[in-house]
């Protein structure tokens, strides 16, 4: 259950005023001080991968500028979720080495991060 | 979790973000205050956790965490408030650097490959094997290190091979990648490293990013530019570079060239200052030289000198018209550069890192960047002057100062000269005479001769790699890496944390403690010297990479090496309690009873005064986070940083009265050097078979070969593989659509990648760009391992490629 605090600096016109109402109104996130474009929030996600994906949403939100992160807490990291996903690590498991170069495409992910 | 903890760690969250938003109010005044390492910083109080200090474990930024530990394993990351660096915040990787750790494939039993597997080994077999392989042939033994080498670590290597072994073959990956800013200093000023600071960004008028990208690759250093912004000041961002990146997106003006226009471009600007009459003529009277090779066709670290009418001969031809045509930038805005350097009242800071070292002319260009601020005296005051960074967080602190490179010894001295070799032996108690002249193989030659077939040209044969990858690093691969594959006599030995694409072709893998779960020391871009402690134990039976070579050196004492003994007969290694009692440091349950990283760390400091650059005690460390070089005793116990080099009034090796004062100067006359430097074409351009330019880098989610932020969930899913970025028209033109398997070839190889049309970059038309931090797509199999004669930095941002949609697509 990963929680953060962070640091989000807002566009400071009616773009930053925007942002800050959507980021307001999403429960994962709680909402601190505020100092001129720069904003204390804390995100409380239930997995990583919800974490990553508030953390990608936040980023790509018109308004906002910038995300410092000041504090990150992973004591209950999710294993199912911290498998390596390396061809290393299989090679050594002795799977077969002609998957080395073969490649990984894993084309709706890349796509999905575009910014 | 319980909800009363759950609530206390939102807390504490909360709290740390409002601390830090409180830090960070007011940029400029922060910026003018000195670090106060006594003054206590609140950290999150959560009960159970332990917090301590350490630097982020991955770029050159060097920014402070917090680290907080609970039951022997890393639970939380916090930025540091007190670390005048990062002032609080992380980037996407520093917030996760503590879950580097934690792969599930993390290396913790040494193993040797018999019959062709893999098989545990025992750590006495494992460093009886290594010392039995030097032993059998010292000569053509040679270790591969890095900019991640903690300073202790790079320093016990240096002085096993150079000072034990009488063998110069050691070389780092920061070969790679900072060696032509080395050599770049070295030519201007007679000496290594960056004269500012990262405070210069506090207070710079103009940010020139030249072939850099720090929005993604030092992204904290680029947060303070933006926090700038957002507090109503007015920071001009110029973004010159061969391809729209995320640092684009924040620029006033980007100006975009071809490839290695920027040697056009520097000498542009410079011809503009001498025929507009603006260049300052009161800094370059008093302190400046002027330099040019005797022989263009031979580029020279230190050339000749020629005077100021000979410069002007030089520049002549560098036109704006001339230039334009070279560099694809038009003759109004090479105008408008010029212009800004000559107005003395902009203060103007050069950034740069990869897409000027990484080249083929790399020295020249850093000359020229220098060049240009030296001309126009935007030099040595506050926000105002060339700040070359570097991608590893300790390519300064040990690959540079330490000199764990094949020509050098510690503290800016040289293998070839007789004094310098005589200095080293003195400080180490060797015998006169023991250090050999003659610089080993940097890193394109080691690997070449390590993977060439038995012959003429071996005099490598077995290569202990520590805390780097460069079976996916190296450039063209085949060559100098896979090829290693068909010579049975060779014996690759390879310490690090995870399985990787050069253990694949480890005979031999020694498991290794990373970041905090061992002492460490490192060094930043802006000459920052960071220390940490031990917070964690390493998994298994991995240990640190510093006791392995003691261990080794010891194994070799043990079986006769007479080159593992000072000139007294005792152990190279050999270190003593107060009561003179041997400390035993090669056997590990004596190595953490000790404070290893104090004891070497201390014999190297002299080192450091043999070219000032001073470093810190280690116990002043301690207490600071980071203390930049040169460090003097002010007062008796107080110890005092130097934020600019060079420059009276903030370095204490000024003399009064000088003004500028650079005393290492090539002309022996505290005077630095204005570089002319041709333009010179690349050495493989595309053409009618190989039509794109080629270029390659990072990602902001991933650090280096990704072999730790890889086994990161976060950042891997976030980024999970490479990818092929193209331009739109082009892709259009072949057929090409976003997501499609194209081919991607050089005359060095192929690969298959999927396509990203612009992608998050946005390449011009005829160019193309990969990252390089996935092993599942090497990338490094296909670029140049063309160098600069000078550094001999490969380059690795510009060769010859085309592309066209894989078979199983067109199907």
């Amino acid at each position: 259950m990963p929680i953060s605090g962070l640091v989000i600096t807002l566009q400071q016109n009616e773009s930053g005023q925007s942002a800050l109402a959507r980021i307001q109104s999403t429960p994962t996130f709680e909402i601190g001080k505020r100092d001129g474009a720069r904003l204390a929030a804390v995100l409380e996600t239930k997995t990583p991968k919800q974490d990553k994906h508030c953390w990608n949403w936040l980023n790509q939100l018109p308004g906002v500028l910038f995300v410092d992160v000041v504090f990150i807490h992973f004591d209950e990291e999710n294993d199912a979720d911290t498998k390596p996903n390396c061809l290393t690590h299989k090679i050594l498991n002795k799977l077969d080495s002609s998957e080395l170069h073969s490649p990984s495409i894993q084309t709706n992910h890349i796509l999905a991060s575009k910014d | 979790m319980t909800l009363q903890r759950r609530q206390f760690i939102k807390a504490s969250a909360m709290a740390a973000a409002g601390a830090a938003l409180a830090a960070n109010s007011d940029t400029s005044a922060k910026a003018e205050r000195a670090v106060d390492p006594t003054s206590k910083s609140p950290l999150p109080a959560i009960s159970d956790v332990k917090w301590d200090k350490a630097p982020c474990r991955f770029c050159g930024t060097g920014c402070h965490v917090q680290v907080g530990v609970k039951d022997n394993k890393v639970v939380a990351i916090a930025g540091d408030r007190q670390a005048d660096v990062n002032k609080g915040l992380l980037c996407v990787k520093g917030y996760h650097v503590g879950l580097a750790l934690y792969g599930k494939d993390r290396l913790t039993k040494p193993l040797l490959r018999r019959n062709g597997k893999l098989v545990e080994i025992t750590w006495e077999e494992a460093i009886d094997t290594v010392a039995k392989r030097i032993l059998k042939s010292p000569k053509t033994f040679a270790i591969y290190g890095s900019g991640q080498w903690t300073v202790p670590e790079g320093y016990a290597a240096q002085k096993f091979i150079k000072g034990g072994l009488a063998n110069n073959n050691i070389d780092p990956n920061a070969r790679l990648c900072m060696a032509s800013a080395v050599t770049g200093f070295i030519g201007s000023f007679g000496v290594d490293e960056p004269a500012s600071c990262y405070d210069d960004l506090d207070v710079c008028d103009t940010v020139i990013t030249w072939g850099n990208n720090p929005a993604e690759m030092h992204p904290i250093l680029f947060s303070r530019i933006i926090d700038r912004r957002s507090r109503g000041q007015k920071v001009t961002l110029i973004d010159i570079g061969t391809r729209k990146t995320r640092t684009t997106q924040y620029a006033d003006h980007y100006f975009e060239m071809l490839p290695q226009a920027d040697l056009a471009l520097t000498n542009g600007i410079a011809h503009l200052l001498i025929k507009n009459n603006t260049y300052d003529k009161s800094f370059v009277e008093k302190y400046c030289n002027f330099r040019a090779d005797a022989d263009e066709s031979k580029p020279s670290l230190k050339g000749a000198s020629i005077t100021f009418e000979r410069y002007k001969e030089k520049i002549a031809p560098y036109t704006p018209e001339y230039v334009s045509k070279l560099s694809g930038i038009s003759v109004e805005k090479i105008k408008f550069l010029a212009e800004l350097f000559a107005d003395p009242k902009q203060k103007i800071v050069s950034l740069w890192c990869m897409g000027v070292n990484q080249h083929t002319r790399g020295t020249a260009v850093n000359n020229l960047i220098h060049t240009i601020h030296l001309l126009s005296g935007h030099f040595g005051k506050p926000g105002d002057g060339p700040q070359s960074l570097t991608g590893q967080p300790a390519a300064c602190g040990t690959a540079r100062e330490v000199g764990t490179l094949a020509h050098a010894l510690p503290g800016g001295r040289l293998v070839a000269k007789p004094e310098h070799r005589a200095q080293c032996e003195k400080l180490w108690k060797l015998p006169a005479g023991r250090l050999n002249p003659k610089p080993g193989t940097h890193t394109v030659l080691m690997w070449e001769k390590f993977c060439t077939p038995k012959g003429a040209e071996k005099n490598v044969d077995t290569i202990w790699v520590q805390v780097t990858n460069p079976g996916q690093t190296l450039p063209n691969a085949h060559k100098l890496f896979l090829n290693k594959k068909k010579q049975n006599d060779r014996f690759l030995i390879v310490s690090d944390v995870y399985p990787t694409a050069t253990t694949e072709l480890a005979d031999l893998i020694l498991p290794a403690a990373m970041w905090v779960e061992k002492n460490g020391i490192y060094g930043n871009s802006e000459r920052r010297t960071q220390q940490w402690f031990k917070m964690v134990d390493p998994p298994g039976d991995a240990r640190d990479d510093c006791w392995m070579t003691i261990a080794v050196a010891h194994r070799l004492h043990e079986l006769g090496h007479p080159g593992m003994k000072d000139k007294d007969g005792q152990f190279i290694f050999d270190y003593r309690d107060a009561n003179n009692n041997p400390l035993d440091i090669w056997k590990w349950e004596n190595y953490y009873k000790t404070n290893v990283d104090r004891l070497l760390y201390e014999e190297y400091r002299p080192f450091t005064h043999m070219k000032h650059k001073n470093v810190a005690p280690y116990d002043e460390l301690v207490k600071a986070r980071g203390l930049r070089w040169p460090v003097v005793e002010t007062k008796p116990g107080k110890w005092t940083e130097t934020r600019w080099r060079f420059t009276e009034g903030y370095d204490p090796f000024v003399q009064k009265g000088k003004g500028m004062q650079f005393y290492h100067s090539v002309s022996d006359d505290d005077r630095a050097l204005i570089w002319f430097r041709p333009y010179t074409k690349p050495p493989e351009v595309p053409d009618k078979e190989f039509p794109f330019w080629l270029c390659t880098g990072r990602v902001v989610e991933h650090w280096h070969t990704g072999s730790m932020t890889r086994r990161i969930p976060q950042l891997q899913r976030a980024m999970p593989s490479a990818y092929i970025e193209i331009h739109p028209d082009d892709a259009s033109s072949l057929g090409i659509a976003n997501g499609n398997t194209v081919t991607l070839e050089t005359p060095r190889g192929k690969l298959n990648l999927p396509a990203w049309v612009n992608g998050r970059g946005h390449p011009p038309r005829g160019s193309l760009f990969v990252p390089f931090f996935d092993e599942s797509l090497p990338i490094n199999e296909l670029t140049l391992d063309a160098h600069c004669p000078i550094s001999k930095q490969p380059d690795y941002k510009k060769c010859a490629a085309r592309i066209s949609l894989a078979s199983s697509e067109a199907k």
